[in-house]
């Protein structure tokens, strides 16, 4: 009883429009200060949640991405991928998803992704004759891989609120990253061959491809060393985001000279902007969660859970379903930090590896973006695309079904995100 | 009202440098440590009160900004005086959770101040140092939410979004 009127009291904060940070720690102090418990612990809580050293790995990754991003480094990946693989069959899409994938390694944020080479994709494939709802879907699924693909600042949340090994997460996620690339490509391959107004993109010369490969260079330089002194062990995930901020002054500033003052100071707020929202989230999340836990409500969700799912297969198809449900309403940091310290203690009950878990929900956080009508990646994609809601939501759906099918693949075999990791 | 504006405005600004300042700590400290064998100490400690006053100080001006992550999926459908008296509401809630923040949050901050309470880690910096940041944070996020409670209640709801001016998020 008491857990569904504080499920109530929440999604009406929520719905009402109260900024999420605020109607999860205003929650969490009312319900501390109405069980007689101290509310000291909201302002210890805040604290001992943001005066975190591997949290620090937040705002460098976002000043990384912000400034590569104001040093139109997306435009100059895309340029080269094009040129390398634009003429095969559906090759602007696959250029599309590879520079997703690639921009994804040096971004933790899918809104980024998307935002940024949909800039420079839409009107390329719309001008080579393929259909919009298409096009649209391709880019608000593509930014996807942003969260999933190393760095990502949800699997840091991840860490930070299961206390797992923030590396072992990214590492996990580079798997099931490539797989989705694999199926994306797969899908749009196929889908090219089909289509009637598709129109190939010649082939480009190769001293263009020299030129353009020579531009992405540094910028694929620094994301090759993030992730292989983030998988060698030589730098901390905080250090490598240090190593990525400084790198990405050099290459935008230094190499490329594309950064101005004025850019990189709009990038140092932005990036201001995006990490006080998110660590606030996550701050007040922390002090809902031990709320919440003063009143028993984790335990008995996982009592109710241990006494009424017995397998690991229905125990993930039931937080699949109520994910895609919440996934049509709420964004997926909250989801994330609502659902995941309320299920964390029935994965070891289960058998569950909680680092497979992180990629599993990561992959449904992904899914979440990319439901109508809610999802950041559907108003970027809208917004950049200038397009209607109904153009995007009916060209999402089938990248929607390929995510739960990867979902599904890494269930049945669980070594594709646990291979890099752990046995490799 | 509009220097409560400013100051919050300010005071994110400097958050904003804190982190591009706390990137070329840390830069500078993996470089010390491998080129130089000589980690620094105050590096690590330094970033982390950085992290936590730059997040803080940050926190009214995106009230102000309306930046805040927020669920806008009914607020947007409904008629302006409902929203007008659902964003208030919601204004006050921000207030009083910043209330509770800046009370609770200086009992603490001035416990370890009075007691003389420290890190006890290498830089061996009193607590109260990074403990004040918390009602700090509080103290102007009620400032700031009840001017924009004032300003919402005066003006009316601010239309709803339009799609392309999309929140941050992750």
């Amino acid at each position: 009883m008491t857990t569904l009127l504080i499920l109530a009291a929440l999604l009406a904060l929520l719905f009402a429009g109260v900024p999420v940070a605020f109607a999860l720690g205003g929650l969490g102090f009312a319900l501390l200060l109405l069980g007689g418990f101290s509310p000291l612990m909201t302002p210890a809580g805040l604290l001992s949640t943001i005066d975190s050293f591997v949290l620090i790995a937040v705002p460098l990754f976002l000043l990384m991405s912000n400034i590569l991003l104001k040093g139109g480094v997306g435009r100059d990946l895309f340029a080269a991928v094009q040129a390398w693989v634009g003429h095969l069959p559906g090759g602007l899409a696959i250029a599309t998803i590879l520079s997703c994938a690639l921009f994804a390694a040096i971004s933790g944020s899918s809104v980024a992704t998307a935002a940024t080479i949909a800039t420079v994709a839409i009107p390329e494939m719309t001008a080579r004759g393929y259909p919009r709802p298409f096009v649209l879907g391709l880019l608000a699924a593509g930014g996807t891989l942003g969260i999933l693909i190393p760095p990502s600042i949800p699997m840091i949340v991840f860490g930070v609120i299961t206390e797992e090994s923030i590396i072992q997460l990214f590492l996990a996620g580079i798997g099931p990253g490539l797989l989705l690339v694999v199926l994306f490509i797969a899908y749009s391959v196929v889908y090219a061959r089909f289509s009637a107004d598709y129109q190939p993109t010649p082939r480009a010369s190769w001293s263009e491809r020299r030129a353009t490969a020579l531009r992405a260079l540094p910028t694929f330089g620094l994301a090759a060393v993030i992730v292989l002194g983030l998988y060698s062990g030589v730098f901390t995930p905080t250090e490598a985001a240090a190593i990525g901020f400084l790198g990405a002054l050099v290459v935008t500033g230094g190499i490329l000279r594309t950064l101005d003052w004025a850019k990189l100071k709009a990038a140092t707020q932005e990036a201001m902007t995006t990490t006080v929202a998110i660590l606030l989230i996550v701050a007040c999340a922390k002090v809902f969660g031990k709320a919440i836990t003063l009143y028993r409500i984790p335990q008995d969700i996982s009592g109710f859970i241990a006494a009424n799912i017995e397998t690991t297969g229905l125990f993930i198809l039931c937080v699949s379903a109520v994910l895609l449900v919440m996934g049509l309403v709420l964004e997926a940091l909250s989801m994330m930090l609502i659902m995941v310290p309320v299920l964390a203690g029935s994965l070891a009950l289960l058998g569950i590896d909680t680092i497979w878990f992180g990629v599993y929900f990561v992959i449904m956080v992904e899914c979440a973006l990319i439901t109508p009508p809610v999802g950041l990646n559907l108003y970027v994609i809208q917004a950049v695309g200038r397009a209607r809601m109904t153009e995007v939501a009916a060209g999402v759906w089938p990248f929607l079904v390929i995510m739960l099918l990867s979902v599904i693949l890494i269930y049945a075999v669980p070594d594709i995100a646990l291979y890099i990791p752990f046995k490799l | 009202m509009s220097a409560v504006d400013r100051l919050s405005g300010w005071l994110a600004a400097l958050a904003a440098w804190l982190f591009f300042a706390t990137g070329l700590m840390l830069g500078w400290e993996v470089g010390a440590r491998y080129l130089f064998t000589a980690p620094t100490i105050w590096a690590e400690e330094l970033s982390r009160l950085f992290l936590v006053w730059g997040t803080f100080a940050g926190a009214a001006a995106l009230v102000h900004r309306r930046e805040h992550i927020r669920i806008t999926i009914l607020t947007d459908v409904l008629p302006q005086a409902a929203r007008t008296v659902l964003a208030v509401a919601s204004l006050l809630i921000v207030a009083s959770f910043g209330a509770g923040v800046a009370v609770f949050g200086f009992e603490i901050a001035w416990d370890s101040y009075a007691r003389g309470r420290t890190t006890g880690s290498m830089l061996d910096i009193p607590l109260a140092w990074s403990q004040a940041a918390v009602p700090f944070g509080g103290a102007l996020l009620l400032l700031q939410a009840l001017v924009e409670a004032v300003r919402v209640a005066r003006q009316g709801a601010a239309p709803p979004a339009r799609a392309d001016d999309p929140e941050p998020a992750p």
